[in-house]
């Protein structure tokens, strides 16, 4: 009665409850993938019969050796090169000194996710072209050229530097959490031998966070290969710099009069193609979270993360997040504010300015889809960042903490919905649902707020086990050990001990799960149906049809709005600063000290 | 009050299989310190996270008070959290998001030893009276030094009267002089509750100051049970001998067997013997002496006619100032011995060494 | 108060509504008979015919679908993704009171070419439809169509003569709104049609090119923009007396390595207007949008000499549907008049067969540059041409042509 029996590969009662709710996540990803995989071998709708292999056998071309891969090589880690070269610094300098406005520059990068990438994209192709790049001119009328050759366009380079600049944010986020945790006591342990500030930095704090930028890494290499709007509007569509992302729009998509045509499998394909190295990377990653006793820093000794006083250097590190700040959020948001106020989005000039109106404005509201897209969008922001929070902290519990013989398994298959593109996930998820009208007409799915949702917990899941993966590791076993012996349940652990040890780590990976699913269009319009329309659908459709001065200006109003409330959501959580475990409790005598 | 038997635990690792503990038997009556000794790395506490519910064990059995909580017959597997055990862990495992008073008030609070809200306050200032933390109770934990970090570990692990208290080197993290405080504190506090404990040390004076009985565990095995008395003065085995206290450790055979009120006798490298030994030996038998470095007497020159006298030259003299700690050597072989600080010993003096015939014990 | 309102209007717009149209009806149709030529006139003689008998056989019709709509109480429709949001109240309102329906309207943006693929294997799956009504192209429709999953409406040309005074006053006529296999599937209701849209400070309208295959000329190197798809180059096998698949093939491919970039026609006219490109292959639609919110915006726009391609959109009532009826007076309704006066001032896309400003503009610049405009179902050939791209052969040539638009 009391007693429980016993299972193998040391799995007691304690973690039933984190294994089945993980099983449960992981069953809906392995039914999703395997529908994907199952739809490779489908000549072209899945409720036709037939089998073919030319998804495989189309794929190998000649080209996708000699361009596609090397362009999609330097775009991956392009932008890892630039994310991280900003993103980093930006981290230390936000986290752990004393740097001031500390709150308002977290606030900003987390606002970038919500300006759409086109916007990002038109932006730097204002400031960046040949022939109409403002900086161009401005450099060439000063350097007496008449023109300078340097432009987004049309380069790989260009492409990894825009999509750097837009994901050095989820590295920030990956590591800002795991940087806040760490023992001072480690650190101060290095300083007391005698190491200087930057290379305690190198040799002490850099290795301690080291699963956090890895898994930061690995995350936006594989993002950075997937997006495909950037890359298509600055050259990839045209075929001057083919990256996967695109050839797998095309072979979806290859632009005939016949819908049906569509060779989703095609899809499949690449996302196969794109996961055997992401789970070679991945791979990499788990070996060295095996080590990972090592990173357990979050021990039962107390401790305060210690910031680092800059004193006169702190301009230079305040320069430096403006620096970011001005390219990643200043500029677009002024081409988004420019394009909003334009009838039709020119190039700044007295001509232009003579035009400058609010007529865009008018109207915005009913435009967007008034009331009734405005609370879908919340219920569906919500709801997925919730239930993201919730499964990946369930996966990487039974990943981090516990024995589990499927954990690595676990920690694998979480990480594959990354690689498949949306589109092919959507349709698989698009089909899946017709089935289910067919067969489970009581399942609310197809055409529901419901099926955009699940589409996006399952896409985010990967981004949400990274974050609770390296913040649970993060917390000593025995913190978690001692709660049990002293009567309660994990359930009640998770909740009075862990989930508080972790919350930096949780509040930005909720705030930031809401900011992509507030952000996301591709699956959002494919799952669309009667009754789910979202805001980012909305200004895609605005964009697409041609109304770009409506859909900037809505643009504008979704970045305000959600602007101001994760201000708000940041304050109330303590700020970003203050919510920190440890700080809030070690504050006031003895970090002033210092 | 606890038994443990034929306890097994093999860890799975890359390098293979490590059985950290194989075959642990013991029992602890109720009242009783019950301490497991052994160097690092030797199992002990896989057995105590074995007996709180932290591990599961590969076999055996193991009883907390009336109720089997692990049998590998019939499955049983009782969850920590029934177990009922208060646990000390070696990292404190103080919740640092916490103050004090809500770490000792935790298990009131939540899980099963959930007490009505207004007895949570009076009992959590009971428990830190008891480790002397009453004024502490509104520091944020983390503000604590080691040795307060400690206490409110023992508090918290008290405040719910467990019937059992496990402690993991409770200790090791303090400076010495505030561990040899504690060690007497924390007996007499547990002695004063009444409290069935297992304490895991490795360190021999710990153990022999705190414990009501004494568990020396070697590679995964207990070598010997006893009070600290037996242990210390009559060791089992060679393990056990060296681990406690400093041995001198001889192999040796016999030469005679005590028969009509004759002394038996045992040859060693260091000389012939005499020494009291048990009846069921036989002449010849190969079997090891030890004798405890205090135990020997050192004089400058013979004083009359002894027994067990023998020559030796001091190697080592190293002053611990209540006494002399010496390194004799004895045709050939290291002897330690303890000389009062009143006796002047130097290196390379010439001594007389007496080894009291009834300091010489016999190993089995 | 405002269900109070709606009886009320009700009451009071329909009786006289019937006399109305019961009088016209017997005072156009000797009219309507010797105004139709062809194979037409016999249907429409035989519907109007039948209309006419007390009561009319269309009213007859009419009321015997509002009946069985408003049991239906519903119907959820999709608009085309580029409508307005604002849209869909005014749309929803009007449809309800011009049929006196009490019932539930929802009309959704979808994009059709995502959605057609999802409403085929719905068809195909044997699960009821997301939407009664669907809207989409002509090439589109067409294959839901071959893959059973649109509705033929009974008496369609009644139903449309009763609800449509355009058809009524036979200004239009039966096979303008439905057309070769789509007839009585099918209703078109608005059209676009494709052509070179440029910014005339970086190019003068005798500079641009005037046949498709000029695009591969050196001097239009990096200038110009065109869409991934292949809407501007597929239709050519039906446009050319002579042709040759691998030779067009090349055209395309010269084109494609010649343009400066591959962008959705709304990207890419954007960028014209930025001065980044010269000229861009688009739709007359982007051309209106830009001068109706900027008269001054420096673009103009040109046919090709050699062919122009027309697009069609087309609403069907899917199988299976949940609420056919409703389904069907919205499919109908939708190409009057009065729908046309609520979307076409914000979409500014033209009804080739209406009557407004737009529409007779439409018609008008076609004539005036006497531009060939040819769509899908105009002729045999280009339906010819259709079903082929349907087949393992023509989908590959599809796909190759895709490719040589971005240069490969
Ligand atoms: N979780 C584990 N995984 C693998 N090996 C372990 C684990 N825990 C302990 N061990 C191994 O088991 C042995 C006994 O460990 P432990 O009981 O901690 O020793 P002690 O507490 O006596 O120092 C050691 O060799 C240790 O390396
Ligand atoms: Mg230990």
């Amino acid at each position: 009665m009391s007693a429980s029996t016993r299972r193998p590969g040391g799995i007691t009662t304690a973690n039933a409850l984190p294994l089945a709710f993980s099983w449960l996540i992981l069953a809906v990803v392995i039914v999703l993938l395997a529908f994907v995989l199952y739809m490779t071998f489908v000549p072209s709708l899945p409720t036709e019969p037939g089998f073919t292999l030319k998804h495989w056998s189309n794929v190998a071309s000649s080209r996708l050796l000699t361009r596609v891969i090397p362009n999609t090589a330097i775009v991956g880690f392009g932008a890892i090169f630039v994310g991280a070269f900003f993103a980093l610094p930006m981290a230390w300098l936000l986290n752990r000194t004393t740097l001031p406005l500390r709150a308002t520059f977290t606030t900003m990068i987390g606002i970038t996710p919500v300006i759409p990438g086109f916007i990002l994209a038109m932006g730097w192709i204002m400031l960046l072209d040949e022939r109409i790049g403002l900086l161009n001119n401005v450099a060439a009328s000063l350097l007496g050229f008449s023109s300078i050759p340097l432009s987004v366009k049309d380069s790989p380079w260009g492409i990894a530097w825009v999509l750097g600049l837009i994901l050095a944010p989820a590295i920030f986020f990956l590591v800002a959490g795991p940087l806040c945790r760490i023992d001072p006591s480690l650190e101060e342990a290095a300083s007391v031998v005698g190491m200087r500030h930057l290379t305690t930095l190198r040799r002490v704090t850099l290795p301690l966070v080291w699963p956090g930028i890895l898994g930061g890494l690995i995350y936006v290499f594989m993002t950075a290969v997937s997006i495909f709007e950037i890359p298509a509007l600055l050259g990839a569509a045209s075929g001057k710099v083919p990256v996967l992302a695109s050839e797998i729009f095309y072979s979806v998509r290859p632009g005939g009069p016949l819908t049906a045509t569509f060779a989703y499998g095609a899809a499949g394909v690449y996302g196969t193609l794109l996961a055997a190295p992401s789970l070679v990377a991945l791979y990499v990653y788990l070996r060295v979270l095996e080590r990972t006793e090592r990173y357990q820093v979050i021990t039962g000794k107390g401790y305060r993360p210690r910031e680092t006083d800059l004193g006169g250097w702190s301009w230079i590190g305040v320069g430096f997040v403006v620096l970011y700040l001005a390219l990643a959020v200043g500029l677009p948001l002024l081409v988004l504010l420019w394009a909003s106020l334009m009838p039709v989005l020119q190039m700044p000039s007295r001509e232009a300015l003579s035009k400058l109106s609010f007529t865009n404005y008018d109207g915005l509201f009913e435009g967007l889809g008034g009331f009734g897209v405005i609370s879908n969008t919340v219920v569906l922001v919500l709801s997925v960042s919730l239930f993201v929070s919730f499964f990946s902290f369930m996966v990487s519990w039974v990943v981090v903490r516990t024995q589990a013989q499927s954990r690595k398994l676990m920690d694998m298959l979480v990480m594959v919905p990354h690689a498949i593109p949306s589109l092919a996930f959507a349709f698989a998820l698009a089909m899946l649902g017709i089935l289910a009208s067919r067969w489970l007409p009581w399942l609310p799915l197809s055409g529901t707020l419901g099926i955009i949702a699940v589409a996006h917990v399952i896409n985010r899941m990967p981004y949400g086990t990274r974050v609770m993966n390296s913040a649970l590791a993060q917390v000593h076993r025995e913190l978690e050990e001692c709660a049990q012996v002293c009567g309660t349940k994990t359930p009640t652990i998770m909740r009075t001990i862990i989930l508080p040890l972790i919350k930096p780590s949780v509040i930005y990976l909720v705030v930031w799960t809401a900011m992509l699913s507030f952000q996301e269009v591709t699956m959002a319009l494919f799952l669309s149906g009667p009754h789910n329309n979202v805001l980012s659908v909305s200004i895609w459709v605005l964009w697409e049809g041609g109304n770009l001065g409506t859909a900037a200006a809505g643009a504008v109003a979704m970045v305000a709005t959600t602007g101001l409330l994760m201000f708000g959501i940041l304050r109330l959580a303590g700020g970003p600063t203050a919510g920190l475990v440890g700080r809030e409790v070690g504050a006031a005598p003895l970090t002033k000290s210092q | 009050m606890i038994r443990v038997k034929n306890l097994r635990k093999t860890f799975l690792t890359k390098q293979g299989s490590q059985a950290a503990v194989h075959g642990a038997e013991f029992d602890v009556a109720e009242g009783e310190i019950f301490m497991l000794l052994g160097p690092s790395g030797c199992g002990k506490t896989t057995t105590l996270r074995c007996i709180a519910g932290l591990e599961t064990p590969d076999e055996g059995e193991i009883w907390i008070g009336e109720q089997l909580v692990f049998g590998d017959r019939g499955g049983t597997l009782l969850p920590v959290y029934k177990r009922g055990v208060g646990m000390v862990f070696q990292s404190y495992a103080i919740w640092p998001h916490l103050t004090v008073f809500d770490n000792v008030a935790y298990p009131l609070v939540h899980g099963i030893y959930k007490a009505p809200k207004r007895e949570v306050k009076g009992r959590v200032q009971k428990a830190l009276s008891l480790v002397g933390l009453e004024r502490f109770e509104d520091r944020p934990a983390p503000l604590l030094s080691g040795g307060q970090q400690q206490r409110v570990a023992l508090a918290r692990a008290l405040v719910y009267e467990p019937k059992v208290l496990l402690l993991d080197e409770p200790l090791s993290n303090l400076d010495a002089k505030l561990r040899a405080e504690m060690r007497i504190e924390l007996r007499a506090l547990m002695k004063r509750l009444n409290i069935t404990a297992i304490y895991v040390t490795h360190d021999q004076e710990e153990a022999l100051v705190l414990s009501d009985r004494i568990a020396v565990m070697h590679a995964g095995e207990i070598k010997q049970i006893g009070t600290p008395r037996d242990i210390y003065v009559k060791p089992q085995n060679d393990v056990v001998a060296g681990f406690i206290g400093t041995a001198n450790l001889f192999s040796a055979s016999i030469t005679a067997v005590p028969r009509n009120g004759e002394e038996g006798s045992v040859s060693t490298p260091i000389g012939a013997l005499a020494c009291p030994l048990p009846p069921s030996v036989a002449v010849g038998q190969p079997v090891t002496i030890m004798f405890r470095p205090e135990d020997v007497v050192v004089r400058a020159s013979q004083a009359g006619p002894s027994q067990n006298s023998l020559c030796g030259v001091v190697e080592q003299a190293v002053f611990v100032g209540s006494r002399l700690q010496c390194v004799l050597s004895v045709q050939g072989h290291k002897v330690h011995c303890e000389v009062p600080k009143s006796q002047l010993v130097e290196t390379g003096q010439s001594v007389v060494v007496e080894i009291p015939r009834h300091a010489i014990h016999l190993l089995p | 108060m405002g269900r109070l309102r709606k009886i009320k209007a009700l009451a009071s717009g329909v009786i006289p509504w019937c006399v109305l149209v019961v009088s016209w009806l017997a005072l156009l149709m000797p009219l309507q008979l010797v105004m139709r030529p062809g194979a037409e006139t016999a249907l429409v003689w035989e519907a109007l015919a039948d209309a006419a008998e007390a009561p009319s056989k269309g009213k007859q019709l009419l009321d015997e679908l509002v009946r069985k709509a408003k049991q239906e109480g519903e119907v959820v429709a999709t608009i085309s993704s580029s409508w307005r949001k604002t849209l869909i109240q005014p749309l929803a309102d009007t449809f309800r009171k011009r049929f006196g329906l009490d019932i539930k309207v929802t009309l959704a943006n979808v994009e059709s070419s995502q959605h057609f693929a999802m409403a085929i294997a719905e068809t195909q799956a044997g699960a009821p439809p997301t939407y009664d009504v669907v809207q989409g192209t002509d090439s589109e429709t067409m294959q839901l169509h071959g893959g059973g999953g649109t509705q033929r409406v009974e008496n369609w040309e009644a139903l449309v003569a009763e609800i449509n005074p355009l058809v009524r006053s036979g200004k239009v006529r039966l096979d303008q709104i439905g057309q070769g296999p789509l007839r009585g599937q099918s209703f078109m209701f608005m059209a676009n049609v494709k052509q070179l849209i440029y910014n005339t400070k970086l190019i003068s309208e005798k500079d641009l090119p005037r046949t498709h295959a000029e695009l591969g000329d050196p001097k239009y190197k990096g200038k110009f923009s065109q869409p991934p798809w292949t809407t501007h180059w597929d239709i050519g096998p039906a446009a050319f007396e002579k042709f040759n698949r691998n030779e067009w093939l090349d055209v395309v491919r010269r084109a494609g390595k010649n343009g400066g970039a591959v962008l959705y026609e709304s990207a890419g006219v954007q960028r014209v207007v930025l001065g980044e490109f010269a000229f861009v292959l688009a739709q007359d639609r982007y051309m209106r949008q830009i001068f109706g919110k900027d008269p001054k915006a420096p673009i103009g726009y040109r046919f090709f000499d050699d062919y122009n391609g027309l697009t069609s959109f087309y609403h069907s009532v899917r199988t299976r549907a949940r609420h056919p009826s409703a389904g069907t007076l919205f499919a109908l309704w939708m190409t009057t008049p009065e729908a046309q006066a609520i979307w076409q001032p914000s979409d500014l896309q033209a009804v080739p067969y209406g009557d407004s400003a737009i529409d007779r503009e439409f018609r008008l610049g076609i004539e005036k540059s006497k531009a060939r405009v040819i769509g899908w179902l105009d002729n045999e050939k280009a339906l010819e041409v259709l079903k082929w791209y349907g087949t393992d052969e023509g989908r590959k040539y599809l796909e190759a042509m895709a490719r040589a638009i971005r240069g490969e």
